[in-house]
């Protein structure tokens, strides 16, 4: 029989004082022995609880971020007396909304059992293993006697927020989103999509003289045919580059910077997979991934399981010693996927000093890709503000929006080359800050 | 019924302090320090107002109250209990001679009853700062709340387990007068303890090997 620590600890008191009651022949210390002596065998005869099953269930596997579940235990204890302490473990990216995930429970002669409930809102997308329990059993007198942990773990899904599909539904709001204007390719097939009207050059197919153009352009002097053109077969494109990196660690462990990006760049992958178009994601500094243009309910998956996968700890990827891309050599690695398209690039990204240069090198290099409209080049910039994340009281919420204004100023040239659409989460949702922001598009 | 703690202790060390410091003044202890301070009266008050500095001196080292006032006591007992050992070591090797004018089993009730308190004035204080922790993670009060009062239930049936027997053999060994006069008496308690003790050693060490 394998005795517990505070019932080997009393016998070891019991012998010591014996020992020295027996040294000094003093019967008034040998009866002091018996006390705790006495202690021990209560704590050998009143078992500790034991038998512990635990059932667990969640509302639901899969989650938005920012939704709750509500999770359920149905714990029963067979035998045994004295106290059991059951915590359930969560991943530190989980918030207890309501109820609590730790109970202490007085385990009487009886077989006991009872129901522990709570909810848990899902902060960061990523996929987790939850269901492990720790759990504590403690002798009614004596104290602790025993750890361990109940692991029956199930797979959690949370993933990134989408837009506010009602929102963006709307006609009005609908046409302020950015899409791409150059078609996907520049040979292959034409459609019967029009596109403008043009000069004839060599290699033109007749059939696509517009007589009736030609005829107007005879009058104003011009003798060479005028021909229709048409939209080639193929898909506009989008590309969606994220930065992960520490600077995008703006925030708590529950709301950060980060997390507003992964929700940022999936609420555009899948709204543009939804338009029919095609859609690249690309992931550039700490992590450099990369998933080619590509449409479609499976390729929406693809993405979206790179997004989670991106979410999982960015310190831990750089320590890992991954090869390092900044954003202007993300793109010009993956540029055989641009061959005779002109997409229109998005940034997920939060500015910082550190990284203004870098992401200017970027843009430069996406402007030579991409189709140039009233002098702003189709490349939209999702800044993400995570100052306000981060401040809790008056000052500091006076501090971040000192600290924005300051990038503010920094960052007007590069406004003046793209779409630049400055989004704090703390302030609005996403949906909001694309719509009000995105203005002669 | 819910039992006021807190006052129960006080109850407890207060006569656990006045018990212990009437055993020490039957000792020659104390007549020693009576001897040297010129009377009985300056020799209670010097021991207490020793007693006093020791314990405000200690609380503000950051020691609880109920733990110094039970040490107390029990080194108060400590001279009355040495006189009623069959073999004094210190008397042997140093020549110190202890004396003690109470009878057998008012020392020895007042040890008891000062280890007793001593463990469960220990036990509820433990009791009162693991729900304390239990409420800071998070438990609920009621929970927590029950569970004291299942454990002081537990503790107090212990406690009377252990000194009602305890008690009954200080009073009737006294009535008999057993252990002081019957010669075979320290024989045999020897005998039992040297037992145990050998147990003791066997099972910690057959432990050891186990957990080697």
């Amino acid at each position: 029989m394998v005795l517990s620590a505070p019932i080997v600890r009393m016998l070891k008191l019991f012998c010591w004082i014996l020992l020295i009651g027996v040294f000094f022949a003093n019967s008034i210390i040998i009866m002091l022995a018996f006390i705790p002596f006495v202690f021990a065998l209560v704590g050998i005869f009143l078992k500790p609880p034991s038998a512990i099953s635990i059932e667990r269930s969640f509302s639901r596997d899969k989650v938005f971020s920012g939704e709750t579940i509500e999770a359920r235990l149905d714990i029963e204890i067979g035998s045994g007396l004295g106290i059991v302490e059951l915590s359930e473990i969560l991943p530190r990216h989980f918030e207890v909304v309501e109820g609590c995930n730790y109970k202490v429970i007085w385990k009487g002669l009886g077989p006991k059992s009872f129901k522990m409930t709570y909810s848990i809102k899902c902060t960061t997308s990523g996929t987790y293993y939850i269901g492990n329990t720790a759990i504590k059993i403690n002798q009614s007198i004596l104290g602790h006697i025993s750890s361990g942990m109940e692991r029956n773990p199930i797979t959690l899904e949370v993933r990134p927020r989408l837009f506010d599909t009602g929102k963006a539904k709307s006609s009005s709001n609908f046409s302020k989103i950015p899409m791409p204007l150059g078609s996907l390719a520049n040979m292959g097939m034409p459609t019967l999509e029009f596109k403008e009207i043009k000069q004839y050059s060599y290699g033109d197919p007749f059939r696509y003289i517009n007589w009736k153009a030609t005829a107007r352009n005879l009058n104003r002097g011009g003798y060479w045919p005028v021909i229709n053109e048409y939209e080639k077969e193929g898909k506009k494109s989008v590309w969606i580059y994220l930065n992960i990196s520490k600077s995008m660690n703006m925030g708590s462990n529950i709301r950060n910077s980060f997390e507003s990006g992964l929700e940022a760049a999936n609420a555009l992958a899948e709204f543009y997979i939804k338009q029919n178009l095609f859609v690249a994601f690309g992931t550039y500094n700490d992590m450099v991934e990369f998933i080619y243009p590509g449409t479609g309910e499976k390729h929406y998956h693809k993405i979206l399981k790179l997004i989670l996968r991106c979410s999982s700890n960015i310190a831990a990827v750089k320590n890992a010693g991954v090869k390092q891309l900044s954003l202007k050599e993300s793109v010009v690695s993956h540029k055989k996927y641009l061959a005779g398209s002109k997409p229109l690039f998005v940034i997920v990204t939060r500015y910082s000093d550190k990284f203004s240069e870098q992401l200017e090198q970027g843009i430069d290099e996406m402007s030579k890709h991409t189709v140039n409209k009233k002098g702003i080049y189709q490349i939209m910039v999702i800044n993400i503000i995570g100052y306000g994340m981060a401040a809790e009281a008056t000052t500091e919420k006076l501090a971040a929006q000192l600290l924005h204004l300051k990038d503010k100023n920094k960052i007007q040239k590069l406004r003046k080359k793209c779409i630049w659409i400055d989004w704090d989460p703390s302030q609005m949702s996403f949906s909001k800050a694309l719509m009000s922001q995105v203005v002669g598009i | 019924m819910t039992i006021n703690t807190k006052a129960v202790r006080i109850i407890l060390l207060a006569t656990m302090l006045i018990a212990s410091f009437y055993s020490l003044t039957g000792t020659s202890l104390f007549e020693f320090f009576a001897n040297l301070s010129g009377s009985y009266f300056n020799a209670i008050l010097i021991i207490n107002l020793s007693a006093i500095v020791i314990i405000f001196l200690t609380v503000i080292a950051g020691v609880k109250l109920e733990k110094i006032v039970y040490v107390i006591s029990l080194v108060f007992c400590f001279p009355a209990v040495m006189y009623h050992s069959k073999i004094n070591w210190f008397q042997i090797i140093w020549g110190l001679k202890f004396y003690d004018s109470h009878p057998f089993v008012l020392t020895a009730l007042t040890v008891i009853y000062s280890a007793v308190g001593a463990i469960f004035t220990g036990s509820t204080l433990k009791f009162e700062s693991q729900g304390d922790d239990w409420i800071a993670t998070g438990a609920n009060k009621t929970d927590v709340a029950e569970i004291f009062k299942n454990r002081l239930e537990i503790l107090i049936f212990v406690v009377g387990l252990i000194s009602v027997p305890v008690f009954l053999i200080a009073i009737l060994s006294s009535l008999i007068n057993l252990p002081y006069n019957w010669a075979m008496g320290p024989v045999i308690i020897a005998i039992i303890g040297a037992l145990l003790a050998a147990i003791a050693v066997y099972y910690f060490l057959s432990g050891d090997q186990k957990s080697n």
